[in-house]
């Protein structure tokens, strides 16, 4: 007797012939053997599947195992606490605790596994018919499931064992039958994840019939979720089934069973309280051992473990800035960079370093970057996707990738405001190391922010109106009236039409490109000096994408504020950028004003970047291609980065790293061979 | 929005019929005959017959559902078949304890729960583990049980609370607060962890995603960005969970009220049920129902409110 499908349940060999030809690499998901291998790993899962199986068994062998007759009683010896002879005590009439919890246990768990079975049996065809047929079929099933979730499950019980008052077990027909919705619930939407499957679609064409398909390659694949709910229905069975017990339902005395047993302790508490502690003890045991089986069960079908839920919030304190980068030619570019760096600059960044902790010690994402952002000007940071970019504007703003710290120098160039009357007061503030109060006096107010996706920047519980005013609110404390005019003002200011009715409306509602428009409108609120804009074109359409160039064009002529543009399109950085620098596998490669790096790259990277935009493709040639891909962070060759990928690569390349050098006036590449490339 | 709630009650129709029709024949096909029970053994089989036809129970069983049907269209339930109160004064009597009970604890288990997860998902340190500790104990605790152990510590040894009754709030109303304590705890100390862990998950899984990243590069106050940005996203699958505990719970108050003595609909439905006392059940399992709607409606309008998608598309 088992109150737990064992973990192979519900998988043919056959079967699993058939989803291994048809889909090779599930096979190993879809064998039952590493899910058992894997929940033995885990501590918690081991011991509450040994426990489960030593109370199933110890139940199931009752009669052979038990130290007493069931109904013997010992009238020396009643309600005595645990002694040698009856270990866990006895009743009121004598009789042995032990003796009865084992014979007890018989008949709850076999009506909880009966009640478990029923349950899933229901919820996994219907669970699986409504998840692969979908339509008319899903939507009646769906509306089944929730009809079912609303009857109060003991109440109907409590009718239902009236009426069969002998026995629990017809009681556990209905309960199977009310306890089917929650696994439904997760098998539909397991199985519709599955049916969008490529392997699904090639078994549809092949012929196969819907029931076949559900049946050979569906089911087999379910398994982990079906196996998850069983458990947890069985702990709900346990405990219903001990609950109507202890209500004095579906017994017959003398039989014993642990809800019984309950209430006979609860009778007693006032001589022997001990009695109540093996009883009730028995139950909470099995129902935990079925729990955490089933929290294991779940962490080995998804093979995540708990707790590995990233924090993005919670301490994210950048520590002091550190400047033991240990590499010669870092200091050395920074040298190089701080000598051209006028005193205009509104923030400057000195030798940022970017790391997340790895497997293997910290993986550095970015190192040694260096730029300065001037009043006007637009600095666009260009390069492929993973090379950097993103973290670094980030981290202009204080927010690092989830565990990451971020070293260096960030200085923001104080106010006007702040050094009136005070010349003690320093030229500027460093930002790198700040805490968080201090990054919140800049975020907004002097640093902005607007991201990739426009919709995913927004809160979807918020009207486009609350959300400007309550960033208007918390930057100038006004009221709320004042800060509903100078949302609508500012929706204006981005050029949205009828910006009242904008104003009212909630993210899902409005378009791509009027999402961008509010993001913008929001990054302005604050009236800041400096905007960094990460890929803000990426995700609109084209014609969108002008507009709102154009719209970040007119408004740095009207405000003079500085941009960061972060961006892979050399469309973007021609339209907006009046200096670029190319990064790439987490440095920066090349670095001057636009035109020079348009007309004449001194890095190979940059000119290899350039031939394969699709913009400057001639018509009916293939579009030239960087051979290779970008080295993942923590994989950076010794050298040159880009040695592997290069066409200029030559044995100097890999030996030393090569410096951010200037090449010419105003124009610097970590390329030992830019002088090669201007003389083509 | 005031057509998607009337659309939402006219679906809990189907509901009302199918739980009494279910009921009807479950206890119509009852093997006991009442008029056994309250006559007791001993008489003639004329004189059962003509308790029983006094009583209704020789009509066909539609004729008898029917007859249910149009009192309760009517606004009567019927009569016991034992106290001959009327079954609505008899559950008139029963309901204040058991809604009492299951306020107090859907209010204990959403306010604590909310506040126990917030706590877990943005303190640092031992809480959240805590939580879990605590959160597979209450799973596995059966409530009777748990309630036992409260009345054994707190109010035997202890003499805080009292072990049993419900003073009603009319009366008294701090022993109505007194008589109550104890058996919320005992409804509410599964919900309460659950709903601890379900905030403390959900509101890890919002902090995670983009715009709360935006909003605090936008510069908003720690606090307005955990209080009003990433709950309130969090609350959407937290008062799913809410709702299925508060149904959940409307059927412990059957074994809490047993434990704890309380004159509930729960103990009135354990005493109809081994009487077979149709009209009682039917009436009691009819009053469960609409308590059962009445929060389903609720929850709905807390979504509505929560998530403007369903409020706009409805």
């Amino acid at each position: 007797m088992t109150a737990l499908p064992p973990p192979e349940a519900g998988l043919a060999p056959a079967t699993a012939q058939a989803t291994a030809l048809a889909n090779p690499q599930v096979t190993a998901q879809a064998r039952p053997r590493p899910l058992l291998r894997t929940l033995l790993r885990d501590p918690l899962g081991a011991i509450s599947l040994a426990v489960l199986t030593l109370i199933v068994v110890c139940c199931a062998l009752a009669p052979v195992i038990a130290p007493y007759q069931r109904d013997a009683s010992d009238f020396t010896h009643e309600l005595s606490g645990p002694t040698g002879a009856h270990w866990l005590g006895t009743d009121e009439l004598g009789r042995d605790i032990l003796t009865r919890l084992l014979y007890g246990g018989q008949s709850t768990l076999l009506a909880a596994a009966l009640a478990t079975a029923i349950a899933i049996a229901i919820g996994t065809a219907l669970g699986v018919a409504g998840g692969y047929l979908r339509g008319r079929t899903d939507r009646v099933l769906t509306f089944w499931g929730d009809l079912l979730l609303t009857i109060p499950l003991l109440v109907v019980l409590i009718v239902v064992v009236s009426v069969f008052p002998a026995s629990l077990y017809p009681a556990m027909l209905p309960l199977g039958l009310l306890l089917s919705a929650a696994p439904m619930r997760v098998i539909r939407s397991v199985t519709m994840a599955i049916r969008e499957d490529l392997y699904i679609e090639a078994a549809r064409v092949s012929g196969l019939s819907h029931w076949q398909i559900m049946r050979r390659h569906v089911l087999p694949r379910i398994y982990g979720p079906i196996v998850v709910q069983a458990t947890l229905a069985a702990s709900v069975a346990v405990m219903l089934a001990s609950g109507l017990a202890f209500l004095g339902f579906g017994v017959q005395v003398p039989a014993p069973s642990w809800g019984t047993m309950v209430a006979e302790a609860a009778s007693q508490y006032q001589q022997q309280p001990w009695f109540l502690v093996p009883t009730g003890g028995i139950i909470a045991l099995t129902v935990l051992s079925l729990g955490l089986l089933g929290d294991a069960l779940r962490d080995a079908v998804t093979g995540q473990w708990t707790g590995r839920t990233a924090r993005v919030h919670s301490a994210r304190r950048l520590p002091r800035a550190v400047r033991l980068s240990g590499r010669a030619e870092i200091q050395e570019s920074s040298r190089t960079v701080a000598a051209d760096s006028g005193p205009e600059a509104i923030l400057a960044v000195r030798d940022l370093r970017i790391t997340v902790p790895g497997p293997r010690g910290a993986v550095v994402l970015v190192s040694g970057m260096s730029f300065d952002l001037l009043p006007g000007r637009t600095l666009a940071i260009a390069g492929e996707s993973g090379c950097g970019k993103s973290v670094t504007a980030r981290a202009l703003l204080g927010v690092a990738p989830p565990g990451g710290r971020v070293d260096g120098s960030i200085r923001l160039r104080s106010t006007a405001a702040g050094n009136n009357g005070r010349p003690t007061e320093p030229a500027s503030v460093e930002l790198a190391g700040a805490r968080e109060a201090q990054w919140q006096a800049v975020r907004g107010r002097r640093i902005a922010f607007v991201g990739q996706e426009p919709m995913s920047g927004l809160d979807p519980t918020q009207t486009v109106g609350a959300a400007l005013g309550e960033v208007v609110r918390a930057y100038t404390g006004c009221g709320r009236r004042q800060a509903r005019e100078r949302a609508l003002a500012l929706l204006r200011r981005v050029k949205l039409a009828d910006p009242e009715r904008v104003a009212k409306l909630y993210p899902h509602q409005i378009s791509g490109g009027m999402a961008q428009r509010v993001t913008i409108a929001r990054a302005l609120a604050g009236d800041p000096e400096i905007l960094v804009a990460d890929e803000p074109t990426t995700a609109l359409d084209v014609t969108i994408q002008a507009d709102i160039l154009a719209l970040l064009r007119s408004l740095q002529l009207t405000s003079g504020i500085a941009v960061l543009l972060v961006t892979h399109d050399w469309g973007v950085v021609a339209g907006l950028a009046d200096d670029v620098l190319v990064m790439y596998a987490g440095q920066a490669v090349e670095r001057s004003a636009t035109e020079n790096v348009f007309v004449a790259p001194r890095h190979p990277y940059t000119e290899a970047l350039l031939r394969s935009d699709p913009h400057a493709t001639i018509p009916g040639k293939a579009l030239p291609v960087i051979a290779g891909t970008v080295p993942p962070p923590g994989r950076w060759p010794a050298g040159c980065r880009f040695a592997g990928r290069c066409g200029y690569v030559t044995a100097d390349c890999t030996t030393a790293e090569p410096a951010l050098a200037l090449s010419e006036p105003g124009h610097e590449a970590r390329c030992i061979h830019a002088d090669q490339l201007a003389a083509r | 929005m005031t057509r998607y709630l009337l659309r939402r009650l006219l679906l809990s129709v189907p509901l009302l019929f199918a739980v009494s029709i279910l009921t009807f024949l479950m206890v119509a096909i009852v093997p006991g005959d009442p008029a056994v029970r309250i006559l007791g053994a001993g008489h003639t089989a004329a004189e059962y017959q003509a308790l029983d036809s006094k009583l209704g129970l020789t009509a066909p069983l539609l004729v008898q559902y029917w007859r249910w049907i149009d009192g309760v269209l009517h606004g009567t339930l019927g009569t016991s078949l034992f106290t001959n109160q009327t079954v609505t004064s008899e559950l008139a009597q029963r309901l204040p304890a058991t809604v009492w009970l299951v306020i107090g604890a859907t209010l204990v288990t959403v306010v604590a729960g909310t506040a126990l997860g917030l706590a877990g998902a943005v303190g640092r340190g031992p809480l959240g583990r805590i939580v879990d500790a605590a959160s597979w104990v209450a799973f596995a605790v059966p409530n009777f049980w748990l309630g036992l152990i409260l009345i054994e510590l707190i109010a035997l040894k202890a003499h805080l609370l009292p072990s049993s009754g419900f003073i009603p709030l009319g009366q008294d109303p701090g022993a109505w607060l007194r008589s109550l304590i104890l058996p919320v705890i005992t409804l509410a100390a599964i919900g309460v962890t659950g709903i601890a862990k379900q905030t403390r998950d959900a509101m890890s899984e919002v902090l995670g995603r983009e715009f709360m990243t935006a909003l605090r590069m936008a510069g908003l106050p720690r606090r307005s960005l955990l209080l009003r940005h990433a709950l309130r996203n969090a609350a959407i699958p937290v008062v799913t969970a809410a709702g299925l505990f508060a149904i959940a719970m409307l059927g412990g108050t059957i074994l809490v009220e047993q434990v704890f003595v309380l004159p509930g609909m729960g103990s009135l439905v354990v005493q109809a049920a081994s009487d077979h006392d149709l009209p009682v059940i039917e009436g009691a399992v009819l009053y469960f129902t609409v308590i059962v709607i009445v929060v389903n409606l609720l929850i709905d309008l807390s979504y509505a409110w929560l998530n403007p998608r369903v409020r706009v598309t409805a």
